[in-house]
Order: structure tokens, then sequence, then C-alpha cells
């Protein structure tokens, strides 16, 4: 650590007990994902103070660049983090909401470098295509590494998809989750029934009745674990052409076919559709916090047979994202682009980045911080499905395999792409 | 009215008439030339030409650069994300064993359809707003064009929601006659009813500027001559405004041609429009080099368009009204 940090950490503990008990009860009973580690409190308190630090440090910098630009999925695009921010360093936030994770690797690899300051995306992309190419400059990890603590124990220092290959470099900051499996309306379809009959449960049982949200790469990777194998490895020309009879089976059986979650969302409650395949708490939970708690997000129970162990005798059927944001390697860098990702860490603005994005609510690693934790509303955690203690989520994360680069994918995804046109 | 309305117009015009013309436009295009080669003669040396030279070549750059990089990278292998390297013909191969005709067969259906529709429905349209023509009409222009201030895609999705499911129509039948409509959205008619809908003023305001090519006298004089109504709308008001026609057409089927989002958001993934996989290739796809190809034949598609109704069109007497 730092000799400048160094001195915080005496009053950081001190801080730390104070807020751990004015947290009250609700963070004191948290399992895995509810849960939190010791240090938590601390490191809350360490963010706080990292912030005031890092502002301080800004004001009597001088002259640096005071424009940020931030390339983001939607939690950090909009006016309720990025205000706060903003009017505190007195920085100019130029934001653009990414439309796909490959579009915004395509971006900075065709001189988007020059553009932007941070870029977020799901994890994977960072540690293996960002960093090797070039793109992306760690983080200093003395600073960053006592955030941590403020994480659920499953995403404790060091976490591997915000670390380099090599294990020795931060590569992002860590935040936004969530587990993605089926959609359903589970007035339609029980919970029981999809967790037992898995995808083809819908795809050949609800024939007709679901939708297919088309974020194209989601849709080939569930695509993958519906037809039975990860679609995080090469892939048999026997396993190609499962994945070939499954995807067009997949669009010629479903009633719409549509990129905008909150529609198909809507559908759902109308009945127009009974599920949605991919189905994320994040493409769920914009309905369940306006009441529509029968949507649900339901990962089926007997997972992929690769996948299955003594430990996770079922397997696992669903793909758990995670988003890393990263400082881009612009040519002409401003400290504000550190400052954000720092910034972030406050339990307030992590607070808002779960919870005010639009259309969307999603739990964030920093709800094992009862600073963070304690901000939620009970129908924000509902929305999440976080369950008693945490304890819903947990079991969803549990089928989960991680997100990862699929090598075929420009092979699936020729096929995704006739199978969708095959529809008309 | 002048002795130019009444000549022989392409619309209907026998086939000599056609050679006539045809003979008009090459002496005009030699006069044309001539003047042209004349003013280059004398402009070649003035401090004006020097002067526009760097506005010119940056215009020039403005409108030819992209689309040169198009077509450089469509001749670039898969994976490319630069436009130089070696040239490969794969990304048109591929559109040609893949099934790509069946986007670009819906878009090019959905475009004729919807343009022919729009002929259909605002020709009278225009036609009663040129005769209104007074603060009326302009009261009907500005209702016509007042939905272009919003963006497309809310327009679009406000019309989902009137036609979806416990939409405004279903809820209101439901409500009214006890038996709701149920969904109406997630079917090719409404997408071209979207097209329609979407690009019914640009096809409206050429109409109306080329209907305002018919002097009333000339309508008048054919009817004191005997003329039908119907003979009056075929010899006189459909050739004087057929340039006003062609060049609505001729939009409305290029945009109709490059549409997207009534696809998507009235079709809800029914069909599946060209241009679509042209996004679905540059963004998820990571295959710029496939995006290009299928923009370059789209390019060409409407190239053929422009090309033969341009060559039907004098954009200098519509304009000028000489």
């Amino acid at each position: 650590m730092p000799k400048s940090l160094a001195g915080m950490r005496g009053s950081i503990t001190r801080r730390s007990l104070l807020k751990t008990s004015a947290a009250g009860a609700a963070a004191l009973a948290m399992p895995m994902i509810g849960g939190r580690s010791a240090y938590a409190s601390e490191g809350s308190a360490y963010a706080m103070e990292l912030w005031e630090k890092t502002k301080a440090d800004l004001a009597a910098m001088g002259d640096f660049r005071k424009d940020l630009n931030i390339h983001a999925w939607e939690g950090y695009t909009e006016e309720p983090v990025l205000d706060p921010f903003a009017s505190q360093v007195g920085a100019t936030v130029n934001p653009q909401m990414l439309i796909s994770d490959p579009a915004a690797v395509n971006n900075l690899r065709s001189g988007g470098t020059s553009t932007w300051d941070v870029i977020n995306l799901n994890n994977a992309w960072q540690r293996k295509e960002l960093y090797p190419e070039g793109l992306i400059t760690p983080l200093d990890k003395e600073k960053f590494k006592p955030l941590y603590a403020m994480n659920t124990p499953g995403f404790q220092w060091p976490y591997l998809w915000a670390m380099d290959q090599g294990g020795n470099e931060l590569l992002g900051m860590i935040q936004r989750f969530g587990p993605s499996g089926i959609g359903v309306n589970t007035d339609k379809i029980s919970r029981e029934t999809v967790e037992k009959g898995g995808y083809m449960e819908i795809i050949e049982g609800a024939k007709g009745q679901y939708g297919i949200l088309d974020y194209e790469n989601w849709v080939i990777m569930h695509t993958c674990m519906a037809a039975g194998f990860s679609p995080f490895r090469k892939h048999t020309e026997a396993e190609m052409e499962s994945y070939r009879e499954l995807i067009f089976k997949l669009f010629a059986n479903a009633k719409k076919v549509s990129d905008d979650q909150a529609a198909l969302a809507r559908d759902m409650i109308t009945g127009e559709i009974v599920a949605v395949i991919p189905g994320s708490v994040y493409s769920v939970s914009a309905a369940r916090f306006e009441g529509e708690t029968q949507i649900e997000s339901v990962m089926p129970e007997d997972g992929i047979e690769e996948t299955k162990t003594a430990e996770t005798p079922k397997g696992k059927s669903g793909i758990t994202w995670i988003e890393v944001t990263s400082l881009v390697k612009n040519p002409a860098p401003t400290p504000l682009a550190e400052a954000f990702l720092v910034y972030c860490h406050t339990p307030e603005a992590a607070y808002r980045v779960a919870a005010k994005a639009p259309g969307t609510l999603n739990p964030i690693v920093q709800m094992g911080s009862p600073d963070v934790l304690s901000q939620f509303t009970e129908d924000e955690l509902e929305a999440i499905q976080w369950g008693e203690d945490g304890q819903w989520l947990e079991t969803l994360l549990g089928r989960c395999i991680d997100f990862d680069i699929n090598p075929d994918y420009a092979a699936m995804h020729d096929l995704y792409t006739e199978a969708k046109r095959s529809r008309g | 009215m002048t002795d130019r309305s009444l000549e022989p117009t392409m619309v209907g015009a026998p086939a000599y008439q056609g050679e006539y013309q045809g003979k008009s436009r090459d002496e005009a295009s030699r006069k044309s030339a001539g003047l042209v080669a004349e003013r280059l003669k004398r402009f070649s040396g003035g401090a004006g030409m020097w002067s526009a030279v760097p506005l010119g070549l940056l215009l020039l750059a403005g409108f030819f650069g992209p689309l040169l990089l198009v077509v450089l990278y469509s001749f670039m292998p898969r994976g490319s994300f630069s436009p130089i390297g070696w040239p490969t013909l794969e990304n048109y191969r591929d559109i040609v064993e893949q099934n790509f005709y069946i986007s670009f067969g819906w878009s090019l259906a959905m475009a004729v359809v919807a343009t022919i529709l729009l002929l259909l429905i605002a020709y009278p349209l225009a036609v009663t707003m040129v005769r209104l023509a007074g603060k009326r009409a302009d009261i009907y222009t500005i209702l016509i064009a007042a939905p272009l201030f919003v963006a497309e895609n809310i327009r679009l999705q406000g019309w989902s929601l009137f036609f979806d499911k416990a939409g405004l129509l279903d809820g209101a039948s439901e409500s009214l006659f006890g038996a709701g409509t149920g969904s109406l959205v997630g079917n090719v008619p409404i997408v071209v009813f979207g097209l329609v809908y979407v690009y019914l003023p640009f096809m409206l305001f050429p109409l109306i500027l080329g209907l305002t090519n018919v002097a009333p006298d000339a309508r008048e004089a054919a009817s004191d001559l005997g003329a039908t109504r119907f003979q009056i709308f075929r010899d006189i008001e459909l050739p004087l405004a057929s340039p006003g026609i062609l060049i609505g057409t001729l939009l409305c089927f290029v945009l109709a041609l490059g549409a997207v989002s009534e696809a998507k958001f009235l079709g809800k993934g029914v069909v599946i429009p060209v241009v679509q996989d042209i996004d679905s290739a540059f963004t998820f796809g990571q295959n710029w080099p496939r995006g290009s190809a299928l923009s370059v034949l789209l390019i060409l598609i409407a190239a053929a368009a422009i090309v033969v109704v341009m060559r039907r069109v004098d954009i200098d007497r519509m304009f000028t009204r000489r």
C-alpha cells in the first residue's frame, strides 16, 4: 500500500466499527451472496476515504483533461450515477451506452482508444482480448485491492475475471453481475416445471408461446447450454450439428423475437408469451420491481454433463455475467477515468449503479458491504430475486457457469443468423 | 400555360414520343456538356476555382470516402478490422451460399408493396392539398410533417403499444364490445403498415411539388375540349406531375429498402430485413467484411433503382418549373 494511503487504514478500522453497528441487523445474518467478509465495512470506509483523497488530489493537480468519455452498459451512463461525480470533480462526462460487447470491442480495435477513457464490458473480454491486444491499462493494484473487502464472498480478491491471464495485473473493477437462464411467467408455467424440464420444456413444450430476447451472443450461448454442452470451448462436429438443429428449432418455435427486454417482459405479463430465452435477473427485474413478481428468471436444475462434479452433481445450466470496468489505453489519458472507478465504489454510487439504471436493476458485488446493502429497499431486493438473506440469488448463481469467450462463435453466429432468417 | 406543359411526357406516352424525347435528351446533354466545358474553361484560370478546391475535395472525400471504405472492407477476409489486406471474394460467396436471399427478398418485397400503397394513399391526399392551397393546406402540411419531429422508434413503439395485446386497441374493444382484438403485431402486414406510416411525408411532399406543375388552366382547357375526368387525369395531370411521382417513389423505395425499425418494433422478428443482417454483422457478428458486402449489394440495388428513375426525371424542370 502506498504511504499516502497507509495512514488511512487506522481510521478506517475505527470508522468501520461504528458503521457496522449502525448498519443494523439486516446486514448481520447474511450467507454466501448476502454475506460479507470480515472486512466489509472496512472496505466501504476505505472507498469513502479513497474517494475524498482522489477529489483532493484532482483539485491539487492543476491542468488535466476535464472531460471523461465512458462507453458502458446502462448502469454507468445515467444521471443518478454520473451527475454527482461530475459535480464533485468539475468534470464533463460524455457517456455512450453499449449495444453489445463485441461491438464495443471492435470500436476499441478500430481506433476507439482515442475516444474513450472508460470501458465497461462483461467479463472475459478484458482478460482474453482487450489486455492482450494492448487496448486497456491495468489499475493500481495497491489502491484498488482493499476495495474488494466490500465484496460478497464469491467475489473476493483476487477475482479471476478482473485479473490478467498471468494473475499479476488488475484489469478493472467489478460491480454488476447476474445469472442468466429462462425468463418465465410463473402464473403460466410453474418455476418447478421449468426447473425440472429445462430449456426443452419451453422450446418444445411451449412451442409458439415463447419469445427470444435477441441479444445474439447470449442466444447462442444458451442454445449451447440447451443442447447439452458448454459454449466456452472448441466444439466437435457432432456438437455443431446439435447446435444447428436446436437453434433452427428455437427460432422456428418462437412466437416473438425482440431485443427489447421491456417489451418481452410486458408480453409475459399480458400472457402474449409465457417465457423468454434467455431470461436473466437483468431482464426481468424491472417488471418485478413494478410488482409483477410472477415474472422470474428460472434456472433449470439439471445442467450440462461436463459441469457435473461431486460438489455440483446436477451440473450447471445457466450463465453468470459480471461486468468489468477498465481504463482504456487512451493516448491522452485523464485522471478522471481512475477517479470514476473509485467513485463507483462509494456506497451511494454503488447502490445507484445497481438500482437506478433505466429498465433494469441488478445485484452488485459490493452488496457484501452493509453500507451498500442497507440502501436497497425490500422491493428492490425482491426485484433482483435476492430472497431470504440472498439465498434465492445464491441458488441461481450456483447453477451457472461463468461467461467466457466462445471459440466457435463465428461459425455459430452464421448458423444463428440463418436460423433467424428462416423464420420468414 | 406554357408550351412545355403540353409536351409529350413519359407516362403513358407512345413509343415514338419516347424516341423523340430521347433525341431531345441527347441534344440537351450535348448543350449542357458544351456549357459545362465553357464554364470550366473560364473558371479554371480564376481564383474562385482554386479557392473552391479544398472544400470540393472535402465534400468528395466525405461522400465517396465512406463508400470506398465499405467497398474495400467487402473484399477483406473475415476478422479484418482494416480495409487494407489481401482481397477475397469469400464474403460474396458466403452471401450466395447462405440464405441471405430471404432477407433481401423480404426487404425488396416490403419496399415495393409499401411504395405502391404510399402512391395510392398519398396521391389523392396531395391533390386535395394542392387544390386547397391556402391556410387549410398549411394546417394539413403541419399535421403531416409534425410527426417527423418525433424519433421514428418512439412513434413505432407507440403503434406497437396500440396494436399489441392489452394495448389501447385491444383494451378499448374489450371494454366497448366485450371482445378484444388480441395482438395485431408480429406479422408482415403490420410491418408494411409501419413503412407506409413512417414514409408517408416522403411520398406526399414530392407529389405536392409535382402536382403544382399542373396548372389549373391546363385541366380547364382539356375539359373545355371535351376530355373526361379520367382523360384529364391520365393525359394532363399524371404526365405533368410525373417528376414528383417518380422522386417520391424513388425516395420511399430506397428508404423502405433500408428500413429496419418497422420489422423490429412491429414485426417482432416475423421477418428479418437485410439491414438487420447488416447491423448484426457489424455488431454481434464482429464481421465487418460480411456487413460491408451486404451493404454493397444493397447499395447496388438502390443505385439501380435510382438510375432507372433518374433517366426519366428532368430535375431542372421540376424545380424551376420552366
